[in-house]
Formats: structure tokens, sequence, C-alpha cells
């Protein structure tokens, strides 16, 4: 069926606008049904709704292939705030972006640089070898020899940023989750607004490059001169995305090396820096044949607090221990409600999710092999993520959770064995 | 005094750079002769040697900023490799960059055209010829390397151009986007249509098929229209033969 491309924002506004009619009637229907419904019943129902509203969702921000798409990727990026059945609609609608022709590559370097690709470097190669987000990359060379890799963007995409969120945030209304959404939105919109600004993701590259002391890991160099709002230069790493490596067949000891890495990096952003890259999708990950791991797209940066730091580490002794006390103390300390912090509270939610949480933290390492953790997660995740009362410390919790459940997904795939427990926990003395 | 032709070239570039400078400013109506001579360092009888009327003198401007456009056109590294696509694309930029200083006369200049449209017509003529030349060879070019096929109405092509561009021009001036990206976008997206049209000879076959449809279903008929009387009266009898037929059946 050849769909019109909704330009402009009253038809853009139409199309999210019906969505959000079309989902509100849905979930109308649903909330008038319950009392009649057996448990089983309202749980199929429920997921029923789940995927037509998806569907719905899905199909509303495919059309209008814009900003709206990145949003619900980041939304919903494998779980965070949403049921499986959105994440699995997210995963079809792809964000894309029109490639840019040649004539448009040189419009948006000529008009940050004032000069043209070609005049700049040794070589430029016009035809881009992959896709971003929000523009193309393209291979280059600079007069000393070194390649690099430039990222420019296509232009217009910010106009169309503030008109989505907008829209989403009304059609986040109707949806269960939509508080915990609409926090999370805000977040996602300052993420957004930095990621349209390469400057940005320049700044946060350097200074990623500059912390991080764990071994094994690369960090592309910033070439700054040719670093600019909408073009962003940096040097080539090696390695292979996951699919192609895995091609090779790793040995294990390698693979627990390229995880271990993996892992580590993001524990040394959040506890020590405060500041980490919350996007681990194997798009950004490049593996080599040593095991050593490079990172790429820095777009998407999320600072810590320090209140934070110091909370997670405690909350995950306090599901090690199942000790409800603890737990909340933690949950205090991260920005929940004490009204929230409830029996049922704990009962229906916070203990079952931290069990599952604390299931890595029992071995001396936790091995991924057996491929259902993080499949077992999603339910407590998805369930607890609809809690109104975690809408305080929502935008902290929601990323670190989405980053964790990110690398659990490819330590499975990678089949890796890993040390979690003594990277969060106080080593116990004998006794 | 007798100038040197390079010294009148040059009085002549003073007085439309004067002349554009001075229009913008004051509007084209405000705006007098006498005005942009003395901008341009002139008495007000020599301008008339240059430029009979301001008409002429903010036409020629025009045709000015089409010859710019044309040497950054020839300026360009490789500009042959471009796909036809690119081409117009790049052309369309072009002209945008070359107008990006002087964007405000050359919203005067939409407002006069709009007021006398047969005049601008005439007085436009340089501008346009210097247009044509560029997206002729274009198109050429394309059909001879092969890239599209050829296009049987070649010749209206610089005229629906030049309509195109005049569209193009209308969106910029009204754009208030930043760095004006709703433009570049709206180029790109047409532009890559346009090359779609070009590649399929997509107006050939509409006007193809729209002539197909008007010689078989409506000019063929014209007899029978004018023949209305004994045709359908017949027609009229057989079908009620038929039914009667039928019901007996």
């Amino acid at each position: 069926m050849a769909e019109e491309l909704a330009t402009g924002k009253l038809a853009r506004a139409g199309t999210l606008g019906k969505a959000a009619a079309r989902i509100a009637a849905g979930e109308m229907g649903h909330r008038l049904k319950r009392p009649f419904l057996s448990t089983e019943a309202q749980q199929a129902d429920r997921a029923a709704l789940d995927n037509a509203n998806a569907r719905r969702l899905f199909e509303a921000l495919s059309q209008l292939r814009g900003t709206a798409t990145k949003l619900g990727q980041m939304l919903g990026m494998e779980l965070g705030v949403l049921p499986p059945a959105y994440q699995r609609e997210l995963e079809k609608s792809f964000y894309r972006v029109p490639p840019l022709s040649r004539p448009l590559v040189r419009k948006v370097v000529e008009g940050d640089w004032g000069i043209a690709p070609e005049a700049a470097f040794l070589g430029f190669d016009y035809e881009a070898f992959a896709a971003a987000s929000i523009g193309q990359v393209h291979h280059a060379m600079l007069t000393d020899g070194r390649k690099v890799v430039v990222k420019v963007q296509y232009p217009g995409v910010r106009e169309a940023m503030a008109s989505d969120i907008a829209l989403l945030r009304n059609l986040s209304r109707p949806l269960p989750e939509g508080p915990l959404l609409r926090a999370a939105l805000d977040e996602i919109e300052a993420r957004l607004a930095e990621e349209v600004d390469f400057r940005i993701e320049a700044e946060n590259t350097r200074l990623l490059r500059s912390l991080i002391t764990t071994p094994h890991v690369e960090i592309p160099q910033v070439i700054s001169p040719f670093s600019t709002e909408r073009v962003l230069t940096t040097t080539l790493l090696g390695g292979q995305h996951l699919d192609r490596w895995l091609e090779s067949d790793p040995p294990q000891d390698i693979r627990d090396r390229a995880a271990q890495a993996l892992y580590d990096v993001f524990v040394e952003c959040v506890r020590v820096h405060g500041v980490a890259h919350v996007d681990p999708n194997p798009g950004n990950i490049l593996f080599r044949e040593d095991g050593s791991i490079g990172l790429l797209d820095f777009g998407c940066v999320k600072r810590f607090p320090p209140h934070f730091r110091k909370a997670m580490p405690r909350l995950l002794a306090a599901h090690v221990a199942i000790d409800k006390e603890q737990a909340f103390a933690a949950y205090a300390e991260l920005g929940v409600p004490a009204d929230r912090l409830t029996d049922d509270l704990y009962e229906r939610f916070t203990r079952p999710f931290g069990e599952w949480s604390a299931e890595p933290l029992r071995h001396a390492r936790f091995d991924f092999g057996m491929g259902d953790y993080s499949a077992r997660g999603m339910p407590f995740l998805q369930d607890l993520m609809r809690q109104d009362s975690f809408a305080g410390a929502a935008p902290d919790f929601v990323f670190f959770n989405r980053t964790i459940y990110g690398l659990t997904k490819i330590f499975e795939r990678l089949g890796a064995r890993v040390a979690i427990r003594d990277r969060w926990l106080e080593p116990v003395s004998a006794g | 005094m007798r100038l040197s032709a390079e010294d009148q070239e040059r009085s002549r570039q003073r007085l439309l750079e004067a002349g554009v400078d001075i229009i913008t400013d004051k509007g084209f109506r405000a705006a007098t002769m006498r005005e942009i001579a003395r901008a341009a360092g002139m008495g007000e009888a020599t301008i008339y040697n240059y430029f009979p009327t301001k008409e002429r003198l903010a036409y020629a401007a025009c045709a000015q900023v089409q010859r710019q456009v044309i040497e950054r056109l020839k300026a360009y590294p490789d500009f042959h490799e471009l796909t036809l696509r690119e081409q117009i694309q790049q052309l369309i930029e072009t002209e945008l960059t070359c107008w990006q200083g002087q964007r405000e006369f050359l919203r005067e200049i939409f407002a006069l055209t709009w007021q006398s449209p047969f005049g601008a017509a005439a007085h436009l003529s340089e501008a346009r010829a210097l247009l044509d030349s560029i997206v002729v060879e274009l198109i050429d070019a394309a059909i001879e390397a092969g890239e599209i096929p050829d296009q049987p109405f070649r010749d209206i092509m610089p005229r629906l151009f030049w309509d195109y561009l005049t569209g193009i021009f209308a969106y910029w001036l009204a754009d208030s986007s930043d760095h004006f990206d709703n433009t570049t976008r709206l180029v790109d997206q047409t532009s890559a249509i346009i090359g779609d049209v070009l590649q399929t000879a997509l107006i050939g076959k509409l006007t193809d098929t729209a002539l197909f449809l008007l010689r078989t279903h409506v000019l063929g008929h014209f007899s029978t229209l004018t023949d209305t009387g004994g045709t359908l009266r017949e027609r009229a009898l057989k079908a009620k033969r038929r039914f009667m037929e039928r019901s007996d059946g």
C-alpha cells in the first residue's frame, strides 16, 4: 500500500493525532472490559492491546520518517519503558533519513567549513559507506595520511525535532506508561538536541577518550578543525560489528575478553566518571581479533549524578541480600518518594526484579551463554517501568537499565562469561 | 570624454551594484535613477547611456547573477561526473548561493514581475536565455551519455525548468527556517522527482496516454454525437428486444 509521505506539521499532527485517537479508543475498550475478565484473560487482552497499540503507534511513526521514529527507538530501544510488542514494532520501524546526494554533502560541508571536502582532505570519498542516524558517513584521508571518518548531517533534521517530540508527548497521554514516558521524553529531548549538534558529540568523544582507562577499549580521536555543528571528523577504528565478527567464530577467551571490556568500561563510566555511553548496541561497537573493542557514536551520552552512583551499588547489594529495608533505603536515595515505598510495591515488583538483577552477582563470573537471562528479565523490567512510583527516579533508572539490558543481550550473543559481582560489591572479608 | 571598453564595463558594474543596493533599500518604486547614478558616482544623464529604464537595470542585474551561476558551475570540479539529478540539484543550489547576498533584491524583482508579467517576460529574456542554455546543455549531455532516454518534449524543458526555479525562489523567499534548511530539503526532494521524471520520460508517457484517451474515446465519438437520433433509438430498440426475450425465457 503506497503511503504519501506526510510533510508539514498539520499533516504530521493528523497522522499522530489519528493514531492517538485510535490508541485511546482501544485503551478505553480495554478498561471497560477489565472488571469482567479473569486475570489471564486480562493479561491476554492487555497483550493483544499492546500489540494493536504498538502497531498503530509505529505505523504512525514510520510514516513520519522523521525524528519521531528516532525517538521511538530511544524510548523503547529494547526495553526501558515499553512492552515487548512496542519493541518489536520499533525494531521494524527503522529511522531513515534520505541519503545525501553529492551536491548536498558538499553544501553541508562547505556551509560549515567554508571549503569543499576535497579541498580539506588528501582524499574524500563522496560515496558514503554507511548511514548514520541523522546523516551518513564517508571515508577520507588527512594530509598526514591518517584515515578518518567524516559524518555529515542531513539538513533540516533539527527543524522536525521539536514538533515531533511535542506530538509524541500528546501520543503518550492515553497510555498507562504515560507519566514515565513523558519524564523520559524530557530527558530524550535534551539528548536529541545534543545529537543534532555534532560539536557536543565531539566534546563527549574527547572527554571519554581522555577519561577512560579500562584496558582493551579504544575511543576515536576527534579531528578538531574538521568537527563542526553538522560535520564530525574522527579517526577510523578497525574492527568488525558483532554479526560479522561472530562469523569468524572467535574463541571463548577472546569473546570473554571483549564482553568484559565492554562491561568494565560501562561500570567505569557510571561509577567513576558519572558519564556513560548509553547506547551500546551492536551498531556502536567494533570487535577485534585480539578481543579488544572500539566504541563509536558518542552523540548519546548520559550523565549520572553522584547520588545515583552511590545508591546503585547499595541497591544491588540489597537485591543480593533480599533485604527490603536496604532496598528501600537505596530507592529513597535514588529519588523515589517515601510514600511509594510500600510492602505491596516490594512484594509485587521490587523483590522479583531484585532477584533477577542479583542473579549475575551471585557468581564470580556469570555465564550469559545460557541465553535466557535477558528474556526472563523483560516482564519484570516492563512492570517496574510502568510504576508511577519511579517517575521521580525515572530518567537515570530508565537509561541505566536500558544500558544493562542492551549489554546483556550482547553478552548472550557472545555467549560470554563476565565478572560482574566484584565490579559492584565490596569483597566479603573472611571470618 | 570617451571611455575605454574596460572603463565602460566597470561603470556598468558599478551601476548594477548601486542599483541592487538602492532598490533593496528603498524598494523598486521608490528608487530613482538619479539616486542610483549618484551612488555609482555618475551623472544622471550618463546612467541612461547604460540603462534606458529602471526595469532594464533591474533585469540586467538578474542576468548578471545568472552569469555568475554559469561561472561557478564551470569551476565545479568533475561536474560532468554527477548524475543528472545531482546536476540539477547543484544548479539550483548554485542559484541560491549566488542570490544569497541579494535575497531582498530578488524579492523586489518578484514583486515587480508580478505587477507587470508581460514586461518582465520580455526583459528577463536575457537571464532566461542564460538559464535555458544551461538546462539544454545538461539534458542533451544526459541523453547523449545514455543516462536518460530521448525526451519527446525536450524543447519545453527549459520553460518547465524556469517555472520550477521560480517556484523554488518563491519558497526560499518565504523560508524562515535555520540555514534555509526547508528550502534545501525541498530542492533535494524535488530534484529527485525531476530526475525520475526525466529518467522515465514520464512527461512523454503522460501526454501519450492523454492523447490516446482523447483520440480513442472522445474524438472517435463525434459522429455519434451528431447522429444521436438514429443510433441511440436503434440501440434502445435492441435493448428492449433483448429484455423481452429474457423475460419470456
